[in-house]
């Protein structure tokens, strides 16, 4: 297996399409941490981790991934190594170790950029422990879509294919992430707003003009007018905030989405970076999702290998 | 006899459609097994099962005495290198790059040998040119240097001279004999272009409809498909007589019919066989290439 991955990583080094790959990933880093750098919320600078700049990074291993395989069933190269004696296996785990390699140097070339663009400018706002730990994550996020993509293109023969189905991917689970964040992220009691008829003194202050906030009129069949506001009585729950084995059961898959993963810890840097002061920084729940990385990056595989080992080459 | 591969009633079948049904074939050590049948035989997909690139459906199949489903196969695949279809190489390297990538996945120590191997199929000087510019003939044998590049001594080539112009096919010939008959590398080439097998093949396999429908040798076949004029008369044992008398060498097919292979006067023939009140019925001239052979054959019983 060893002679496959050395055998491909040889073939990497003079490879303009790997190289520019790893340059639209640098430029991708310098695009987006601009972006995060220099972003404003009314009026005031203030900057910001999301999570949608970090797409374009995984748009180009996904392509790369779906392009350089897809290339190598088009030219007969991954029937040749099964014709000399690797099994399916071999081939499989060469094609996602070095999917890893690559998508770790990618990541280092974004970061880098990245990190350019945005450490003079907010370094200074963010804990170095969770810079550090947020880092790690994006290499094992990469780690997770270098497997999905690996596994999606040695199933798919047609590179054109593959191509789409990695980036479908990509935009599943980013919304996914987005929609399942969002969920979570609504708080569990809402303002109960009722609607209630005027005063007699708020009438005239809406007559006057002077009143602010909302209202409604309702004129019946015999010319009266009645003037409504609306009054928040209390708090009720809110029926968007999911409970229970369903809350659970959310907070683990956008552990375990890469998406998610990224979009935990985009949320986590920016509070870090809009809080006055350490001890105002909210907390986060992020100690497992290393393992939830490993976990989705490890399932992928074993799907992925017990696929291809049963996939008719042609 | 020795036989790189043997297979035993292999079958495989695509959902209702079966494309090898109990196949049954012998490649002995040495030769160059010449596999023939038309288009949708079966030539390619039992390639693509010795391969490894495919599961048969039933039957087993055999490399160097090892089973396919035996762990141990994978030594076998190491003495074997195949073109299949199309070549394997890398469009966007060099003749010499592919090598060294072939070399690079067999684990091979270094790079001694890749260039005799470039020299032998005529590719030595193509320098930076990358593989995406060869000509088809070029790729072709650019596919078989990379099949060369383990050292194999197993070599099977799937309709190597598809598309190539008529220099393209003698010079692929002239290197199928060449590894064949000065590093005694076993070949299987698959064809449906009978003319071109017949100046090669030591042994042939011919294939219909997913069956193996004779394997015979080199030599069986040049007996079969002598020149013979087939006559029919009212018995042959007066035939026998007068052919005897006439020194000419001749088979008894049965009681009324006879194959006579030499030239003969027909009239002085008819004229000693009256004699003996036998009368020809029909006479027939048949000059069997291997093309008429494989007709008679794939249009006739399978045996």
């Amino acid at each position: 297996m060893m002679n496959l991955v050395r055998a491909e990583l040889h073939r990497y080094r003079r490879s303009m399409l790997f190289w520019g790959a790893v340059l639209v990933s640098f430029f991708a880093g310098i695009w987006s941490g601009h972006v995060s750098a220099t972003i404003s919320y009314g009026g005031n600078f203030q900057g910001s981790f999301e999570a949608i700049y970090y797409i374009p990074l995984f748009v180009v291993l996904g392509i790369f991934t779906a392009f350089t395989i897809g290339r190598e069933y088009s030219d007969g190269v991954i029937r040749n190594k099964v014709i000399i004696g690797n099994t399916r296996s071999e081939i499989f785990l060469s094609k996602l170790l070095v999917s890893f390699l690559v998508s770790a140097m990618f990541t280092t070339a974004f970061l880098v950029a990245y990190l350019i663009q945005t450490g003079s400018v907010m370094a200074g706002y963010l804990p170095f422990s969770i810079a550090a730990k947020a880092i790690l994550s994006l290499y094992l996020v990469s780690g997770v879509w270098a497997a999905l993509f690996s596994t999606v293109s040695l199933l798919i023969s047609r590179q054109e294919v593959s191509v789409l189905v990695n980036l479908a991917f990509v935009l599943a689970v980013f919304f996914s992430s987005i929609g399942i964040g969002d969920s979570l992220m609504q708080p569990a009691e809402i303002a109960n707003n009722v609607t209630v008829e005027m005063t007699p003194e708020e009438v005239e202050q809406y007559k006057n003009g002077e009143w602010e906030e909302f209202s409604s009129l309702f004129t019946d069949a015999n010319g009266v007018t009645s003037y409504y506001k609306r009054e928040q009585q209390g708090m009720i729950p809110n029926p968007n905030y999911p409970t229970g084995m369903v809350r659970e059961a959310m907070e683990i898959v956008e552990s375990a989405l890469p998406y998610g993963q990224v979009l935990l810890y985009t949320d986590y840097l920016t509070a870090c970076l809009w809080s006055d002061s350490p001890e105002s920084i909210p907390t986060y729940d992020v100690q497992f999702l290393p393992l939830y990385a490993l976990a989705a990056m490890a399932l992928v595989s074993c799907a992925g290998l017990s696929l291809f080992r049963k996939k008719e080459l042609r | 006899m020795d036989y790189v591969l043997e297979t035993n009633n292999l079958t495989k079948t695509y959902g209702n459609f079966r494309a090898l049904q109990g196949l049954t074939m012998h490649i002995p050590q040495g030769s160059i097994y010449g596999f023939v049948g038309k288009n949708g035989a079966g030539k390619t997909t039992l390639i693509r099962l010795i391969c490894g690139l495919q599961a048969p459906t039933g039957g087993t199949y055999s490399l160097y005495g090892l089973d396919f489903d035996q762990k141990e196969i994978k030594k076998s695949r190491r003495r074997m290198g195949a073109v299949v279809e199309t070549p394997a190489i890398y469009m966007d390297m060099t003749a010499e790059e592919n090598l060294k990538q072939q070399s690079l996945i067999l684990g091979l120590p270094s790079y001694d040998g890749l260039r005799d191997i470039l020299k032998l199929v005529g590719l030595e000087n193509t320098g930076k040119k990358k593989a995406k510019n060869f000509s088809l003939g070029m790729r072709q044998r650019l596919g078989i240097a990379i099949a060369l590049v383990g050292d194999p001594d197993f070599l099977v080539l799937d309709e190597p001279i598809n598309g190539l112009d008529p220099q393209g096919i003698i010079e692929i010939r002239e290197l199928i004999l060449k590894l064949n008959q000065e590093r005694n590398i076993t070949v299987l080439i698959s064809s449906h272009i009978l003319d071109e097998l017949s100046r090669l093949a030591t042994h042939y396999g011919i294939l219909d409809d997913g069956c193996m429908v004779k394997e015979l040798s080199a030599e069986e076949l040049e007996a079969a498909c002598r020149k013979k004029v087939h006559i029919t008369v009212t018995s042959t044992a007066p035939l026998c007589a007068v052919l005897d008398e006439m020194g000419v060498e001749y088979k008894v097919v049965s009681q009324t019919e006879a194959d006579i292979f030499a030239k003969i006067n027909v009239s002085q023939l008819a004229q000693k066989l009256s004699s003996y009140n036998c009368e020809i019925l029909s006479m027939q001239q048949q000059d069997e290439s291997l093309e008429g052979y494989y007709m008679s054959l794939v249009g006739g019983e399978r045996k």
